[in-house]
């Protein structure tokens, strides 16, 4: 492809700061709230997994103990 | 019909089958949502003629319109969420307040900002503070944060509830007055180009846009449904249902199935 064109297309017609600085910002922003709420819901698996995982541990201390009691 | 409603009304009391429900509408959303913006975008950059009057800078049309159109139905949305909570208390409604605000308010400051960046080259100020649209959108920006605001500072999760579901129902009286607001008073801001009865711009300028917009919806579904099914665990996950879905999806995840609960 030609370079002239691709450097032209992305110059925007002096226009190119404005164009590309509210595309970025936008691909930025919704990038940011989409990696959030993905980071957010793998978190809070890990954690509820954690949890479900301690319960069980506890669990089966009563259980043992009750025996050896 | 009739009874399929009624039914899909009464299960939406249940945040269980939401959250079993809506998994694999959030996947198929969000592909959906990168596919439309990316063909959109790319559309609109590239092959969509320059305007005649404004130049290049006219595409920046393609980002800001459908960021404030999705930012206002997100309100609406509230303002629905709200009143299905005051009034018949689901549980769901208050889940989908709560995972709303941040979207909108993210949108609605990208909406803000894509226009003074857009008004420098074509009004020749980023800002004006008589424009009647510009100040009833930043008024919508200050009722995303002051929903965001309440529900963090009230411990009671029943009282924040209740208080953001009055706050987003009174602020509904506000997007009326941003989509008249060009029209009721003289404005900088142009006039609106597309109506649901009139497109004033040839096919090829607003067939990407149309493409964008409806992209940011299907970005908009996707998020909302991944943050309330965040919520709904949070929620519930003293429940047995939720331990039964953890330990599910650990033996799927062990036999190569990801999301088959």
């Amino acid at each position: 492809m030609d370079t002239d064109a691709i450097m032209q297309w992305a110059a925007m017609g002096q226009h190119g700061f404005y164009v590309w600085l509210a595309y970025g910002v936008s691909l930025v922003v919704l990038l940011l709230v989409i990696v959030k709420t993905r980071i957010e819901a793998s978190g809070l698996k890990k954690e509820l997994e954690l949890d479900l995982q301690l319960k069980a541990r506890e669990s089966g201390r009563t259980v043992s103990s009750a025996r050896e009691g | 019909m009739k009874d399929m409603l009624k039914r899909l009304w009464h299960r939406l009391g249940s945040p269980r089958w939401f959250f079993q429900m809506m998994a694999p509408w959030q996947w198929w959303l969000g592909l959906l949502a990168a596919l439309l913006l990316l063909t959109g975008t790319f559309w609109g950059l590239v092959y969509a003629p320059a305007d005649y009057q404004q130049g290049e800078s006219f595409r920046i049309i393609y980002v800001h319109v459908p960021t404030v159109i999705v930012a206002q139905s997100v309100y609406m949305a509230l303002g629905i969420s709200g009143f299905v909570l005051l009034v018949w208390r689901m549980k769901l409604a208050d889940v989908a307040l709560k995972a709303m605000v941040p979207f909108g308010m993210a949108l609605t400051a990208l909406g803000l900002f894509t226009g003074a960046v857009w008004g420098r080259p074509t009004w020749g100020t980023y800002w004006e503070w008589t424009d009647a649209r510009l100040i009833s959108t930043l008024i919508l920006l200050f009722l995303y944060f002051g929903l965001y605001a309440l529900r963090e500072s009230l411990s009671s999760a029943e009282a924040a509830g209740r208080g953001c579901a009055i706050l987003a129902i009174v602020g509904l009286v506000n997007i009326p007055v941003i989509k008249y607001s060009v029209e009721w008073w003289t404005t900088l801001h142009q006039g609106e180009t597309i109506t649901l009865t009139r497109i004033r711009m040839p096919p090829e300028m607003y067939i990407p846009l149309l493409i964008n917009l409806l992209g940011m919806y299907c970005l908009f579904g996707y998020v909302v449904i991944a943050r309330m099914r965040n919520e709904i665990l949070r929620r519930e996950r003293e429940t047995t249902w939720v331990a039964a879905w953890l330990r599910g999806k650990k033996d799927d995840v062990g036999n190569g199935v990801i999301d088959g609960h």
